[in-house]
């Protein structure tokens, strides 16, 4: 009988230290929490203080042309790429910049992978209660990209019935989900992982239209002009085009903010625009100062 | 400090349960089908008839050198440029089989030359033919020996079905994550495919165990 019980608690022991182990980490980083808010007022999470003294920006970007892409020697860039680099700058630190795929491009903020998304991330409601946004730095419409050959589309109300693309993780789900709703027209929505995915499928006739950034899908359609082409108007109201930043870090956003304020007033974001799009941009941006 | 909602994937649970009975629904038609093949394959590799035998070892040795990510992407939206359209259920199933199919040859073409060789011949002793030899004495004891192998095989065979997220197929893994895309409650939503998962391989393994002991016992798990 005392055989039994000394075994039944040497199996219980680690079972309970590892749950003490569990409740007392989350105890500890809830107490770093308070102590950093109460021992810099000035910084909640810190974001400012943490690159300045680690010299690093981390950035996110995510592959949409030409935002930001891979030249031939394998080093990236595009006009989010620059931006970062600008932002590095203006801090005097060094750009980190690393690829994400759309969809990891709110938890990557959640779990602090990076300080700082550019990556073509449009400021919803949605994405608002989750994550935090900067001003927005450009600003664009959704429409449609088809085969060229296929004139029955025109735009989202001519689609009942057919296979849209959709690439995951991109807010242009919701605005489809809507429109079938409000419209009461019924089509099939494929999400795939990349945009090249997409562009594939549309090709292989395997989904009829795409949907995605109006500034994106001139640069896909200048890439194929026999084979497809730029429809529609904006399907929305125009999308503004924010960086990703952490919730609640007041700091880092307001550093971000003028950042955004400074560029658009001296003229540099205009220039980085008609570097890579190649026209100016048209749709002015909110807050206008 | 992050807090998790558990409740966003409760109540999605309807769309998640959808997911997983896909993933059930291909790994139980996978896990027959490459059986089916990699029987065929093994067999004719082990045997070496001339013309086959140099189509399946390059069939094998393509299919086991070359990631899968790779081949779905090649077999979906590479195939379609030579003409060749089919749906993703069809794709993702095709895919899988060939994928599952050359490592169960390769299990069977190794157990068959574990069979020591004096079955052979003993058999041949008796005068049966080569064909009738193979099937009906190599082969059940092939699979007896290498069953618990094809157990393994069958999970990974499970846990490949995750990767047709990349074609849009709605199985557990894809139905997570466009889930997870639109409420941004990502720890939460692959948490419970985690769950589903370890609950499905369990599951697996332990039903393709009770048909091991059942019909293939070999000397050490024969209930006494």
């Amino acid at each position: 009988m005392k055989k039994k019980r000394t075994a039944f608690i040497k199996a219980l022991l680690p079972m309970v230290l590892a749950a003490a182990v569990i409740t007392g980490c989350s105890k500890t980083s809830t107490t770093t929490a308070s102590t950093e808010s109460d021992s810099s007022s000035a910084s909640s999470s810190g974001t400012l203080q943490r690159v300045l003294q680690d010299k690093v920006l981390r950035v996110g970007v995510t592959r949409a042309e030409p935002f930001a892409m891979e030249n031939e020697n394998g080093e990236l860039e595009g006009y989010d790429v620059d931006l970062a680099n600008a932002l590095a700058e203006s801090l005097n630190v060094e750009a980190d910049i690393q690829m994400l795929s759309l969809d990891a491009r709110v938890s990557s903020l959640q779990t602090n992978l990076v300080d700082i998304v550019f990556g073509d991330f449009t400021a919803t409601l949605e994405r608002y209660q989750s994550i935090s946004f900067s001003d927005p730095y450009t600003a664009t419409g959704v429409r449609l990209l088809v085969r060229a050959d296929n004139d029955s589309i025109n735009s989202l109300a001519d689609c009942d019935g057919l296979t849209i693309g959709i690439v995951k993780g991109s807010a242009n789900q919701m605005v489809c989900e809507q429109y079938m709703e409000d419209n009461g027209i019924n089509f099939e929505i494929t999400f795939l992982d990349q945009h090249e995915d997409c562009v594939a499928a549309l090709r292989n006739e395997q989904i009829d239209v795409f949907i995605e950034d109006g500034q994106y899908l001139e640069y896909i359609a200048s890439q194929y002009p026999d084979d497809l082409k730029v429809v529609g108007d904006s399907l929305t109201a125009e999308t503004y085009i924010c960086a990703g930043l952490q919730k609640g870090d007041s700091d880092w956003k307001d550093y971000v903010d003028w950042f955004i304020f400074t560029i658009n007033t001296d003229g540099t974001n205009q220039e980085l625009y008609k570097k890579w799009f190649g026209t100016e941009m048209t749709i002015p941006l909110n807050p206008q100062y | 400090m992050i807090h998790l909602d558990f409740g966003t994937p409760l109540r999605n649970m309807p769309a998640i349960l959808q997911g997983l009975l896909l993933t059930i629904e291909l790994t139980v038609i996978v896990c027959a089908l490459s059986l089916i093949l990699g029987i065929l394959v093994g067999f004719i590799r082990y045997q070496k008839t001339r013309g086959l035998y140099q189509i399946c070892s390059v069939y094998v040795e393509v299919i086991r050198n070359t990631p899968f990510l790779v081949q779905i992407y090649l077999l979906y939206f590479g195939l379609p440029q030579f003409g060749i359209h089919m749906d993703r259920i069809t794709a993702a199933i095709l895919s899988l089989t060939l994928f599952n199919g050359a490592f169960v040859a390769e299990i069977i073409r190794a157990g068959i030359q574990q069979i020591p060789k004096g079955q052979w011949e003993a058999a041949e002793c008796l005068n049966l033919k080569h064909m009738d030899i193979l099937v009906r004495i190599i082969l059940p004891q092939t699979i007896r020996n290498v069953f618990p192998t094809l157990i393994n095989q069958a999970v990974i065979a499970l846990y490949t079905t995750t990767l047709l997220s990349a074609c849009d197929v709605r199985e557990l893994m894809q139905t997570s994550s466009l889930l997870a895309a639109r409420s941004f409650r990502v720890i939460e939503y692959y948490l419970v495919a985690a769950v589903f998962y370890l609950l499905l391989s369990n599951l697996l393994s332990w039903a393709l165990g009770i048909i091991n002991r059942k019909y293939f016992p070999s000397t050490g798990s024969i209930r006494r």
